[in-house]
């Protein structure tokens, strides 16, 4: 067992008043000692690892390895290879830089076990779990964890943690059952920014947030937020296995990142569009594409019907407008349309599918009207 | 003096020891609770009992976090999927409870489990291998993502494992959804939504309001083209957490809440939780309340209620012998 093992207990055993006050600082200044030990092994016993900044130097420094004992339900019935990694409360008393300020990469150096962190001490203060911050602790009586950010929307929070031999030390996202209590160092610099002062960042790949200075702390970050795309920028195909409209998105930012938001699936309704997804264009029911209402067109009496992705006023063994009433140049009347000349009556139209279809709508119609006269 | 939260746990005890007397581990605890049960845990029937360190594993830390199965699933056929990661496994039971077959895991370190499409396993690993396995009922791996990329940058913040009719998707600090494998299994190009997506196509997005003592849900449309359907859930006791949220095919939606109550003063120990189970229609109008005592222990556990097939609120949750799977009354519509 490892000299610091003893210290450790000793630690543990007589609160360390020997020790001067943790140096003042900023609650950010341990969230990024804390952010430095990701990556790292966990060591039972251990309290160190190898900083760049707020990043671990994984790079310079070995993680080294932990593996179980056979049989082993976790440590200290476990292995360490490596000179650097940390327990829990060795990675938390480094992180606080308690009982006494050394690098993180000092090993063997004092430090405090996990139930320490549970009662009032003069390094810290037990916090109401309700009021958890950054770079607060939360503790039990055989674990201890570093908070990093203020609670969620669902009340968990973001965390650094040694959380065992076969994890390593891990940065997520997680909750605390109601044995655990909150600790707070002391030594926190009070005033961490100017009243209304505010900071802003980029987010993935489009869009800002922001943080603003509330009684001299900072807030937690907001949402991303960012303006959508916009003109051609803004349409996206959605791929896959997606059909009609749903195959066609819109690009939208979205928690700061821009993703093809695909059209929702709608009801089929006639305009040459696969308003529902299932691959087919206007194959809805006669209500939704408007179809089998009795009108009335320069053929005189027809029905509407659903007819090249439009609703036509159609008549059977007739067709208006006629296929060359389209607007272009009318060639009997050059400089006019043929619009404008006035649309004929044509024989025939709609072809042999149309035809049938008109004559069947035709057909129900009359149905539907027998019976309405029989019922009244 | 006992607590209030003292006698209660005393309570519930009783009734789960009534159970142990019954069923027989680690076949299915399907005796229904008896009559002398706690009126707290008479909408609870036990569906499943597997003892510690003989059906089950577990880890107690010493100086290093203690956990439990991290998971468990409810499968499109009324069988249950328990993440059994301390001995490498997933377990898989029937409808009935009874042990199926297990699939074998490449490490300790998965988190959470999911079925999707009825017939494939889907196991994650947020922390240290940072995948996703996809794996079919002979335990081979069919996919396996790595989850890093765009919509999630740190996996460990990855809050929930959300398999749908589309495909799968991971929602990121209970703030957004992204959608990593399409309706085959098959990695995709990622599309981000906000809040976690429903069933029936619809997006849901919770958020504490202690101000106002409560939980705050809307859902609506996931691109947000139109207003949603909002509504406050309110607890008797403060709300900590959010413990789960989800939807039924029919737009139902289960919220349920972590009540508590701490002491004013210091070390602020709680003096009573539970666990507050709501069932709403479509509209967000409650249908249906429970309260579970049964919160969550210092073992570490990620999946704790599950909204099945059924509409019933599935809880898997420890107690000194072992780890307990019920179903609670009530459907969510």
């Amino acid at each position: 067992m490892r000299l610091s093992l003893t210290i450790l207990i000793l630690a543990s055993i007589l609160p360390g008043t020997a020790f001067p006050a943790p140096p003042e600082e900023p609650p950010d200044a341990i969230v990024c000692r804390g952010y430095s030990a990701v990556g790292f092994s966990y060591w039972w016993g251990g309290e160190c690892w190898c900083s760049n900044g707020c990043a671990p130097n994984l790079s310079s420094c070995s993680p080294g390895v932990c593996t179980p004992d056979a049989g082993s339900t976790g440590c200290p019935d476990c292995t360490h290879s490596g000179t650097y990694g940390a327990d829990c409360s060795g990675f938390v008393s480094k992180a606080w830089l308690v009982p006494n300020p050394t690098e993180t990469n000092a090993c063997g150096v004092d430090r405090y076990v996990a139930s320490s962190f549970t009662a009032d001490h003069a390094y810290w203060d037990v916090v109401s779990m309700n009021d958890l911050r950054p770079a607060d602790a939360v503790a039990s009586s055989s674990h201890v964890i570093l908070v990093m950010d203020f609670e969620d929307a669902y009340g968990e929070h973001e965390v650094v943690e040694a959380k065992g031999c076969t994890y390593g030390i891990v940065n997520q996202s997680r909750t605390f059952s109601s044995s655990y209590s909150g600790a707070r160092r002391v030594s926190l610099t009070t005033c961490t920014c100017e009243e209304g002062q505010t900071e802003s960042e980029a987010c993935g790949d489009c869009g800002t947030r922001v943080r603003s200075c509330v009684g001299c702390m900072w807030t937690g970050w907001s949402d991303c937020d960012g303006p959508d795309p916009q003109g051609p920028d803004a349409a996206c195909e959605v791929g896959g296995d997606a059909q009609g409209v749903c195959a066609r998105g819109t690009r939208r930012c979205v928690a700061g990142w821009l993703t093809c938001t695909p059209g929702a699936p709608g009801t089929e309704v006639c305009d040459g569009e696969d308003n529902d997804c299932d691959g087919l264009t206007d194959n809805g029911t006669a209500v939704t594409l408007g179809e089998g209402y009795p009108c009335l067109n320069q053929c005189g009496e027809g029905v509407s019907a659903c007819l090249d992705g439009a609703v036509r006023c159609v008549t059977p063994g007739s067709t208006w407008p006629d296929q060359t009433c389209n607007g272009d140049d009318d060639p009997e009347d050059p400089g006019h349309t043929t619009t404008e000349d006035g649309c004929a009556c044509a024989a025939g139209g709609g072809g042999t599918h149309g035809k049938a279809m008109i004559w069947f709508l035709l057909l129900a119609l009359l149905v539907g009207r027998v019976r309405l006269v029989r019922r009244s | 003096m006992p607590t209030r939260s003292l006698l209660k746990t005393l309570a519930a005890s009783a009734a789960l020891l009534v159970w142990l007397a019954t069923a027989a581990t680690p076949t299915p605890a399907a005796t229904p609770v008896t009559a002398g049960a706690t009126s707290v845990t008479a909408e609870a029937r036990p569906f499943l009992f597997l003892a510690w360190d003989q059906d089950v594993g577990r880890v107690l830390g010493d100086e290093s976090d203690s956990w439990g199965p991290m998971s468990f699933a409810v499968k499109a056929d009324g069988g249950v999927l328990v993440l059994d990661q301390a001995n490498l496994r997933i377990l898989d039971f029937d409808p009935t409870g009874v042990p199926l077959a297990s699939y074998a895991l490449p490490s300790t370190t998965f988190d959470d489990v999911a079925e999707a499409g009825g017939h494939l396993v889907l196991a994650l690993d947020r922390l240290v291998s940072r995948t996703l396995l996809v794996l079919d009922r002979d335990g081979e791996i069919v996919t396996e993502l790595d989850l890093a990329g765009r919509g999630i940058e740190n996996p460990g913040l990855i809050t929930a494992l959300i398999p749908r009719p589309d495909g799968v998707w991971l929602e990121v600090s209970h703030r957004h959804s992204v959608r990593v494998l399409d309706a085959a299994m098959r990695p995709c190009e990622r599309t981000v939504l906000l809040g976690r997506p429903t069933p029936d196509g619809r997006a849901l997005i919770g958020k504490l309001d202690r101000g106002a003592g409560g939980a705050r849900l809307l859902v609506g449309p996931r691109d947000g083209s139109a207003p949603g359907v909002e509504a406050l859930v309110t607890g008797d006791w403060p709300v900590r957490r959010i413990v789960t949220l989800d939807a039924t095919a029919r737009g139902g939606v289960l919220a349920v809440l972590h009540e508590a109550v701490f002491s004013a003063v210091s070390p602020f120990r709680v003096q009573d939780e539970r666990y507050r189970i709501v069932r709403l229609d479509a509209d967000l109008q409650e249908t249906g309340l429970s309260f579970s005592p049964w919160t969550l222990t210092e073992l570490d556990q990620r999946g704790e209620l599950r909204l099945g097939p059924d509409g019933r609120a599935w809880q898997m949750f420890f107690t000194w012998e072992g780890v307990h799977v019920v179903t609670w009354e009530g459907r969510t519509p």
